[in-house]
């Protein structure tokens, strides 16, 4: 309605405009989102059952959203002080939105599938199959590579039957077995991180349309949600695998004779069998994981304040 | 009235250019979005190709073998894999099921990068073993897919509300609608026309973008015309929708940045809330039984089956003196154990997996009843049946395979029993899989949305002729 004419008659710089409407839109969001994230931090602190609560991450999501908003705040003002009409404004920044926050993410979604693809859930078998049947099979005393396998151990041991050996060799075979299979999965699992690992690309790339992506990045890692902690998990349990695999078949190859397939082992071995332990990451090491994300966010801050700042002179 | 409103409200249109931003924006979203349909429509269809091209080719080896085998010749392969096992040829031939897509397909993903599109069910292991979920990075589900489905129904009434949301106000404010006013037409009579013609152009924006996507990307819309007409009429039918809550915020609500914000209100509860809420609160209600409870159950049941897989068997030729009689050389192997517990491992689990299935249903249900709160959540429904792509789809898929899994087994029962020989002249028979489509295509919720808009409308009209007193002009 031409009061701005009106402020201006008045002898208020830009400057002052700028900030006042900038903490007129921020100030509320931040004591909104304070209290919120307060109120949830001492809600969490205080549940018995909640598991790991952190008031570090908690406040680090605090930023990130901060962060966000702060974006937002600069493309509304932006927005606004370049339209003649508050409709057109809202519906600009509605657009706005609607790229950043639904289309984008989307968009990503599928330009990221189409170029780096998973396989399907039956190749991935399938090769896995395939990578399998080239080595050893530790219950299959028969394949070519046990028989291979045999010829070698014997020659190192230097006697001409299995039975001479000092351990079991069906334990020994098996656990080649198992190794050989442990790498296969490490392959072809890793081929996975890989394929997703060029995915996280695609989406870096359509941050620049979009301060969404990294800001929900950045929350899923901080709250151990996202795919990275699943990965690390996962890692974590395929190794327990493999040790707990080792321990049995070691423990099989030294305690029985080769043909004794009828051992078992008494009460005070399984006290030995390794235990599970994971520890999340730290958030030390989610954020340096996340150090590309953060800098995204940082840029989107850095840029929209700055196209604010430079735009303030031209109103 | 109407042909002046008609010829000058197209001239407003053109003049301020919307019509042709709307043409690109509505070219580019619907474009990209069949585009990016199609591309997975073709993966899905490279992907199940390539298996049963596999299929064939595994299928001409093991000819070969049976051949020389037939022939007493000495084969290389590893003994129990030998084809003139009935039991290798159920388990290392397996043959492909195959979900192939539906000719539209590509215009709502749907479930269809949560569930994969073929399996290989074999003559060992379960029916709940077989795993249907498809392998996709977690983000990608989380994002979902930018198809034509979520243009539909997430951006279309956004650019309608762009559309129309100042139909009204934009004249208060700008001082004209007292000039209009004293022309010999109703306020509501008024609106009514300009959203209508709006309406009737983007519409006819929607059906030619729509037909030049189609024919772009290389599929004919009139040789599928009825599933393409329902697709362009549950279309219709939910801008109309949107088009009548323009009209009534039009003419309830006051200036144009209050128009605004009531009709964006109302897409956050129609399009976000309303699915997330009732989605939300049908997972608490019927909770998914947990599938590491059931393979534990599965592990302890097969546990005490393989214990008493002697007994099992025994009981299992009682019940099928058919097999017992046959045999004359009453040889019993590992195989005839093993299926014979199979059997009984299936029923006994059928409760833990019908838990499942119930649930589901229980799931679907819940949604089912309380659909008609949100429009959005209807047309998803419908789109997701033309495209073949809905959770419906995808269990009567899943029962599909189960029961082609028990054909399969079942085929192989009389050679493993009767200990025959599989040969040569045995290959034709062996029983393949055809997809059917579970679902009829239902159009019956298109006039139901297109009622649902008139009603709409009609309510705008009651009820701003009852508060008419209090005048539209003084308003704001």
């Amino acid at each position: 309605m031409g009061t701005l004419t009106l402020l201006k008659s008045q002898g208020l710089s830009h400057w002052k405009w700028l900030l006042g409407k900038w903490f007129a839109l921020f100030l509320p969001i931040f004591v909104v989102t304070a209290a919120l994230f307060l109120l949830a931090g001492l809600l969490l602190n205080n549940l018995d059952d909640f598991g790991v609560f952190n008031w570090g991450s908690l406040f680090t999501m605090f930023l990130v959203y901060i962060g966000y908003y702060m974006i937002f705040i600069n493309i509304v003002l932006l927005i606004s002080s370049r339209t003649k009409k508050s409709g057109i404004s809202l519906v600009v920044s509605l657009s706005v939105w609607i790229i950043a926050c639904l289309a984008a993410p989307k968009a990503a979604s599928n330009i990221a599938e189409s170029k780096h693809p998973y396989p399907t859930r039956q190749e991935f078998a399938a090769n896995v199959l395939n990578d399998k049947k080239e080595g050893l099979d530790g219950h299959n005393p028969w394949s070519k590579e046990a028989k291979l396998l045999e010829q070698e151990v014997l020659k190192e041991y230097g006697v001409d039957s299995l039975h001479q050996l000092p351990f079991n060799f069906d334990g020994y075979r098996m656990q080649k077995g198992e190794e050989h299979e442990a790498q296969v999965y490490f392959k072809h699992y890793n081929y996975l991180k890989d394929q997703y690992s060029k995915q996280s690309k695609v989406y870096r790339g359509l941050a620049a349309i979009s301060p969404y992506l990294p800001a929900r990045f950045l929350s899923m890692a901080v709250a151990h949600t996202d795919y990275a902690t699943h990965w690390d998990f996962a890692d974590a349990a395929e190794s327990y695998r493999i040790a707990t695999q080792e321990f049995l078949n070691n423990n099989f190859a030294e305690n029985s004779a080769f043909g004794e397939w009828s051992y078992q082992a008494d009460a005070d071995t399984w006290k030995d069998l390794p235990v599970f332990e994971y520890d999340p990451p730290e958030l030390k090491s989610i954020l340096s994981r996340n150090s590309s994300n953060m800098g995204i966010l940082g840029i989107w801050l850095l840029a929209s304040f700055g196209l604010l700042l430079f735009n303030v002179k031209t109103i | 009235m109407l042909s002046y409103n008609f010829k000058y409200e197209l001239k407003l249109l053109l003049r301020s250019r919307w019509i042709q931003l709307l043409s690109i924006i509505l070219l580019l979203l619907f474009g990209f979005a069949a585009l990016n349909g199609t591309k997975k429509v073709e993966k899905r269809n490279m992907d199940i190709v390539a298996a049963k091209d596999e299929v064939k080719e595994d299928d001409g080896m093991m000819l070969k073998l049976l051949d020389s085998v037939e022939r007493g010749l000495e084969v290389s392969a590893s003994p129990w894999t030998i084809p003139t096992s009935p039991m290798a040829v159920g388990n290392y031939h397996p043959r492909v099921a195959a979900m192939e897509p539906q000719p539209m397909a590509f215009i709502a993903t749907g479930q269809a990068d949560l569930f994969t599109h073929y399996v290989k069910p074999k003559v060992s292991g379960d029916d709940f073993a077989l795993n249907f979920t498809e392998m996709t990075s977690p983000v990608q589900l989380l994002f979902g897919s930018f198809d034509l489905a979520f243009v539909i129904i997430y951006l279309l009434p956004l650019l309608i509300i762009a559309f129309s949301y100042n139909v009204l106000s934009s004249e208060k404010e700008s001082g004209s609608l007292r000039l209009l006013a004293a022309q010999p037409i109703g306020i509501q009579n008024w609106v009514l026309q300009k959203l209508g013609l709006r309406f009737f152009w983007l519409s006819v924006l929607v059906a030619v973008v729509l037909i030049v996507v189609f024919l772009a990307l290389g599929i004919n819309p009139f040789a599928q015309s009825v599933t393409f007409f329902g697709l362009l009429g549950l279309t219709l039918a939910y801008m109309l929708f949107w088009f009548a809550l323009a009209f009534l915020v039009n003419l309830w609500v006051g200036s144009s940045a209050k128009n605004a914000v009531a009709l964006l209100g109302l897409w956050v509860v129609f399009v976000l809330l309303v699915p997330s809420v009732l989605n939300q609160l049908g997972n608490t209600l019927y909770p998914m039984p947990s599938r590491t409870l059931m393979i534990n159950e599965m592990r302890g049941l097969k546990a005490e089956v393989t214990k008493k897989a002697d007994e099992i068997l025994d009981n299992y030729l009682r019940d099928h003196p058919e097999y017992a009689i046959n045999d004359t050389t009453q040889t019993r192997g590992f195989y005839h154990r093993y299926m014979a517990s199979q059997k009984l491992i299936k029923e006994e689990l059928a409760p833990v997996v019908n838990a499942y299935e119930e649930q589901l249903q229980k799931q679907q249900n819940w949604i089912g009843r309380f659909k008609w709160i949100s429009p959005a959540i209807i047309v998803q429904e419908s789109l997701n049946h033309m495209a073949g792509t809905s959770t419906k789809d995808y269990e009567s898929y899943r029962k599909q395979v189960a029961a082609f899994a028990h054909t399969w087994r079942e085929h192989f029962m009389p050679f493993l029993y009767n200990n025959r020989e599989f040969s040569q002249k045995d290959y034709p028979d062996l029983p393949s899989f055809n997809y059917e489509k579970g679902t009829q295509l239902q159009l019956g919720t298109i006039p139901l949305l297109f009622l649902i808009a008139v009603g709409l409308f009609g309510l705008g009209f009651l009820i701003s002729k009852s508060v008419k007193g209090q005048g539209i002009l003084n308003q704001g």
